[in-house]
């Protein structure tokens, strides 16, 4: 019992708050990838964690023990521990990787993240694959993976360097008892339909620049507006025009500097650059395409070459099926295919459901400690 | 610049709101109270029109850039403040806080403010307002813990009152060098390349400019006969800290369930993540010691002051100095 006392004393509380704030800072000074994997994942923060649940749980026994069930507290400390705990399953039993899929392609293959990372320490910073012959000795010698061996023969030119696109194309069609050595074969098939880049309009806008100076903005056109140019003593007046719907191509501005003004017009196909003041230049153009609104990757879920869902996969929202999840990460434009490859990130994580457990007491907690209660105590003074 | 009349009327209110709030300070009295109070009223309605206007033109909730979330930041701490005042009415914080309104409404122009549409990671209106929300209305209670906590450490008569002093003018002379040296460079009068001796220099001038500033306002704050009970700016620092906590921390897990349905990752300890972590780990270690008992209120006040450091690191260092996931923010 004095152990367990001991254990869940408060000076030991903020001793390892105060420590895991410490490494954090350390961490986050720290180059992402490094601090991701010298800090975060390192042995020692693992120690720092599994002592902080020791203290948190050590604290919950003795609520317990106290019959205290409704302290809010014990809510908050129970709370933090379900989250590592699904944290733990997470990182424990879960499953994290790479779909990478070609339009009016399947595949059921992504690369686990894991053999990715380990993949891709080898690549060179132009995104090639560096042979290191002595690596390739040892899997001749230890008979490694036919995948890794293998890729050695999709290297088009023989000159040690494969190139990502070798590299993933190698694997894609490789046999299936080659893929498993290098990521997981989902029981069911992502056919791409189609890969689609929303857009919104193009728009209309003013590009302005002062001369002998770093000042450039990019104004949206709209009927009746001001801005003043930041940094400058300039301000500019769009004058209003009569349909409020179709911006026209021929638009009346106002230039300011001071009291001064200079009205011009100014029209996309004529004259579109004018020089104000001898410094200040306005360019009126229509943007070449618009801003990129959505990526959507248009998917039939395929079992045994059956379809069974049709669904539209983007960023925010992503596809669940089976316990996965399929998140829209990327696209590629293969120049030698002329195709599109759309990739999704694939997740199977158990501990989520835990996570957002603990999410849901933690915020009740806190809540009730310091906004509820204390609201409920003064209106009983 | 997209802004509206009602942007340039409510910054004039904040910047007459500090003027008023200072001459009460120095004499109190009725009429000014009333009236300083209006001032700010006026201000923050003004203030919510802008942000309602630009919810209109925009068609998405104004917090997806620097410009927006930094209106919103000012909006939410003179509201906080004026419902303190309403319920509690503690007034010597808003001078204060109208200046800092004011500081963050200036500081807001040196970014882009057009409207523009949204990137497809932030097209998710309903984890945007509430993550945003949640994290600027804690940000508000700890901006004003911050400023209690100031104003108690600079009423002691000790070490305490000079160093929190040179701090408030080093934050000042940081944020005039800032902008001073953003305008040269943007105007093109400097050209201005980071290189060490660069550094070294420009922290250099911002010491002695704090310097400069702290002498005079020293000489002031010693000899200055303080009305405020240092029970009311403890009172005032533990409230605010309590009140931004869970919000603070909701505004974490919010922005973790977003970033689990975004990018199937509920926590990959980007920068932005890992420094909101920090600044909620500083605050936790504020509570427990709290609760624990035997530190001083001077020392409560420092931790509250390094709390809010932190945030303003997570808000403005991170954006600058790091890289991540949140590069749009």
């Amino acid at each position: 019992m004095d152990l367990i006392k001991k254990l869940a004393s408060l000076k030991l509380t903020i001793f390892l708050l105060v420590i895991i704030t410490i490494v954090c800072v350390f961490g986050a000074c720290m180059e992402y990838e490094f601090a991701f994997r010298h800090v975060f994942s390192s042995f020692f923060f693992w120690i720092l964690l599994i002592a902080f649940s020791i203290n948190l749980l050590s604290c919950s026994f003795l609520s317990f023990q106290k019959k205290e069930w409704f302290n809010s507290s014990l809510i908050i400390h129970l709370s933090i521990l379900i989250i590592l705990f699904g944290g733990l399953i997470g990182k424990g039993w879960g499953l994290k990787g790479n779909l990478l899929v070609y339009e009016k392609e399947g595949s059921s293959f992504f690369f686990e993240e894991s053999h990715l990372k380990a993949f891709f320490r080898q690549f060179d910073l132009n995104g090639d694959w560096v042979w290191d012959k002595k690596e390739i000795a040892s899997w001749e010698k230890e008979n490694k993976s036919i995948a890794e061996w293998n890729l050695w023969n999709h290297d088009g030119n023989k000159d040690g360097r494969i190139s990502f696109q070798e590299w993933f194309d190698a694997i894609l069609y490789a046999p299936e008892s080659i893929q498993k050595n290098l990521g997981m074969v989902l029981p069911f098939k992502l056919y791409l339909e189609e890969f689609i880049t929303d857009r919104y309009p193009q728009s209309h806008k003013l590009f302005v620049t002062v001369k002998d100076s770093r000042i450039q903005e990019q104004l949206n056109v709209v009927s009746g507006s001001f801005y003043k140019i930041p940094w400058s003593s300039y301000a500019i007046s769009i004058e209003p025009w009569a349909s409020q719907k179709t911006i026209p191509d021929e638009i009346t501005i106002s230039v300011f500097q001071g009291k001064e003004k200079k009205t011009v017009n100014l029209s996309l196909t004529s004259n579109p650059e004018q020089i104000f003041f001898e410094n200040i230049y306005v360019h009126y153009f229509l943007e070449e395409m618009g801003q990129v609104k959505e990526w959507k990757s248009k998917i039939k879920v395929l079992e045994k070459d059956a379809e069974v869902k049709e669904v539209s996969i983007s960023v925010n929202k992503p596809l669940r099926y089976k316990n996965f999840s399929f998140y829209q990460s990327s696209y590629f434009v293969d120049p030698v295919k002329k195709k599109t490859r759309s990739d999704f990130m694939v997740v199977k994580d158990y501990g989520v459901p835990f996570v957002y457990l603990g999410f849901l007491l933690l915020s009740a907690g806190l809540v009730f400690k310091f906004c509820i209660r204390p609201c409920l105590s003064a209106r009983k003074k | 610049m997209e802004k509206s009349i009602f942007f340039d009327l409510s910054f004039y209110s904040y910047f007459l709101a500090v003027f008023a709030y200072a001459a009460w300070f120095f004499k109190k009295n009725k009429a000014l109270e009333y009236f300083c109070t209006a001032l700010l009223v006026v201000g923050a309605s003004l203030h919510l029109g802008f942000i309602i206007q630009r919810w209109i033109i925009a068609q998405y909730p104004p917090f997806s850039n620097t410009f927006e979330t930094l209106v919103f930041f000012s909006w939410v701490l003179v509201v906080q403040y004026l419902i303190m005042e309403l319920v509690f009415h503690y007034r010597f914080l808003g001078a204060g806080v109208s200046f800092i309104a004011l500081l963050i409404l200036a500081y807001s122009t040196f970014f882009p403010s057009a409207v523009r549409p949204l990137m497809p990671a932030l097209r998710n209106n309903f984890w945007l307002t509430v993550h945003v929300i949640l994290c600027f209305i804690s940000y508000a209670a700890f901006t004003l813990s911050f400023l209690a906590a100031i104003f108690h450490l600079i009423q002691k008569r000790s070490w305490h009152q000079w160093i929190a002093l040179f701090l408030v003018c080093l934050l000042l002379s940081g944020l005039i060098a800032g902008a001073g040296a953003v305008y040269l460079h943007k105007a093109g009068k400097v050209n201005i390349e980071w290189n060490l001796p660069v550094v070294v220099q420009f922290i250099f001038g911002i010491l002695v400019f704090s310097s400069l500033l702290w002498f005079p306002s020293f000489l002031y704050v010693s000899q200055k006969e303080w009305k405020t009970t240092e029970d009311t700016l403890k009172k005032l620092i533990h409230g605010s800290i309590t009140f931004g906590f869970p919000f603070l921390t909701m505004g974490i897990l919010s922005g973790a369930v977003w970033a689990n349905e975004a990018w199937g990752n509920y926590w990959s300890w980007d920068p932005k993540e890992t420094w909101s972590l920090i600044t909620w780990l500083i605050y936790a270690i504020y509570l427990h010691i709290r609760y624990k008992g035997g530190w001083q209120g001077t020392q409560m006040s420092w931790l509250s002051v390094i709390g809010f450091l932190s945030v303003l690191f997570t808000y403005f260092g991170v954006n600058y100095l790091l890289s991540g996931l949140h590069s749009y923010a």
